[in-house]
């Protein structure tokens, strides 16, 4: 009986698995993170808050409260008044960003926090 | 030339690109028979094609890279020095370095004259000029200090005094300064507090001062006595001020950054420039935004944050306004383990029991700063209801981090 699967069959099989693999790390390496994380309501910014800080932000969409957690240098949506809650079930995020598209409300997790100067 | 060499579309375009060529390059050799087309003709079909693609690539890189297509974009530039006890710094929003540079000088001259007047520490200001004349006679002022005076005067109205210039004799008892008696010793080597570099050095910080002394409550009764800002008495024809009562000082540190910074925008204003933030130390004032169309954003500084470290507590986005943060983390003293910072109740001459900071956003920067005082003094839960009152937003942080809006 002829074998089913020759050497080639198993070099091509993990040669395309690894890479595939390699592939995700490599896009996963490359979403930027950061200590800070920015805030936008409806395109406006709200505010850059640190992610060393543990705080609720309360942010006033034009579907309603959306309530935005960063505790433990990661950052979630608590509740949000959209209809599918995808936001909510991205769970806690430390790099790249959450978005609740029905309330206009965008979290990215970004560099530095340009911050232009200080008072205080 | 021999163009029948040349067959097609392509070769027709690179036999005209071969010829403009040698045409740039030797102009009088091409209107002569020239073998320079013949030489090109007998290399390869590719080694033309590459040519024709090698000159037409270096010919876009050269374009783009020009500042030819690209004559006005707007840049920010910043400039810093040390005016007024502190860093200045500027940073304006501008198509030109030298329209920016000389907005930006002139704007720092105008605070150098404004400090001249200003302060509280040299003999020859305008300030010590009243200060050494209360009880005696009129001193006849700039209009400057008549402004500024008109200013702290209508503060003082609307927070019922929390805030006062006339506590120039707290604040000389009071000594946060260390101008007297002499500048601090250094110790050699160590961690003494001594060697810090922000020790002694006006503007930041504070210290386990064993030299520091706290005043005796005869001695602020005393001084109290002399705190009142109704006693200034101002005569606009003349332009003179006069206080009142033999011992008065005015002392106005608390409202002269801010003013500073409204005088700098003027200036910057005047000078065509429209977005830029000017920040003295902590007094800060913002117009316009940024060139990729952002506002400016301000980080309020961890009210609890190391000396020297710049740990931020929030950061908020501005836009035609003035912040102004008052806090009992930027100069004090502790002794017996307690903490004396330099914002003194003018009505207790001790210095206030709030802890923390406050940050307050109005207009104008003589107001922020003015009022951040006046709200540290009143605490955070009368102070921020007054601030609400007169249509202001501010976030008060106090010492064990609790947040007033």
């Amino acid at each position: 009986m002829r074998k089913v699967l020759s050497i080639f069959d198993l070099v091509l099989i993990f040669s395309l698995t690894g890479g595939s693999l390699l592939g995700l790390i490599y896009m996963d390496r490359l979403i930027p993170g950061g200590d800070s994380v920015r805030i936008e309501v409806n395109g406006e910014l709200k505010g850059i808050y640190p992610l060393n800080e543990d705080r609720i932000v309360e942010l006033n969409g034009p579907l309603g409260k959306t309530i935005v957690e960063i505790r433990d240098k990661k950052v979630r949506v608590v509740d949000s008044p959209c209809p599918n809650k995808f936001c909510i079930h991205q769970g806690s995020v430390s790099k790249g960003s959450i978005i609740c598209l029905p309330n206009r409300v965008v979290i990215i997790i970004g560099g530095e926090q340009g911050i232009d100067a200080i008072t205080g | 030339m021999d163009r029948e060499v040349f067959k097609g579309e392509v070769e027709d375009r690179m036999q005209k690109i071969a010829f403009t060529f040698n045409f740039i390059f030797k102009p009088r050799q091409t209107l002569v028979v020239t073998n320079w087309a013949g030489k090109f003709n007998s290399c390869s079909t590719v080694v033309q094609k590459a040519t024709a693609l090698l000159l037409f690539c270096a010919t876009a890189l050269f374009l783009s890279s020009c500042n030819l297509l690209s004559p006005d974009k707007e840049r920010l530039f910043k400039k810093s020095t040390v005016l007024m006890d502190t860093i200045v710094s500027i940073t304006v929003v501008s198509t030109s370095r030298d329209r920016a540079e000389k907005a930006i000088n002139e704007a720092f001259r105008e605070l150098k004259r404004l400090e001249d007047i200003m302060n509280f520490y040299s003999e020859e200001s305008e300030v010590s000029r009243i200060n050494r004349n209360a009880g005696i006679r009129p001193v006849k002022v700039s209009m400057d200090m008549i402004d500024i005076i008109e200013k702290a005067i209508y503060v003082s109205r609307l927070t019922d005094g929390a805030f006062d210039i006339t506590t120039g004799p707290l604040t000389r008892l009071w000594d946060f300064q260390n101008n007297s008696p002499f500048p601090p010793l250094k110790v050699r080597g160590g961690n003494s507090p001594f060697n810090s570099p922000s020790y002694g050095k006006r503007g930041y910080g504070g210290v386990t001062d064993a030299t520091k002394k706290v005043p005796e409550p005869s001695e602020i009764r005393k001084a109290l006595r002399l705190v009142n800002y109704r006693d200034i008495v101002i005569n606009q024809k003349d332009s003179t001020v006069f206080l009142k009562r033999k011992g008065m000082l005015i002392d106005l540190g608390g409202i002269a950054k801010g003013y500073g910074a409204d005088r700098a925008m003027e200036i910057l204003k005047k000078n065509g420039i429209n977005s830029c933030l000017v920040a003295i130390a902590g007094d800060i004032k913002v117009s316009g935004r940024k060139p990729d169309g952002s506002p400016w954003v301000i980080g309020i500084r961890h009210p609890r944050a190391e000396k020297g470290s710049d740990d931020i507590f929030t950061s908020l986005p501005l836009t035609d306004a003035a912040i102004s943060t008052s806090g009992d983390y930027e100069r004090f003293f502790i002794k017996d383990g307690k903490r004396y910072h330099h914002i003194i109740n003018p009505f207790t001459g001790y210095p206030s029991e709030s802890t923390g900071g406050v940050s307050v956003i109005t207009e104008k920067g003589y107001l922020s700063d003015s009022l951040a005082t006046a709200v540290f003094v009143l605490g955070p839960e009368k102070g921020m209801e007054l601030l609400k009152r007169l249509g202001y937003k501010g976030i008060f942080i106090t010492g064990d981090l609790k947040t007033y809006e």
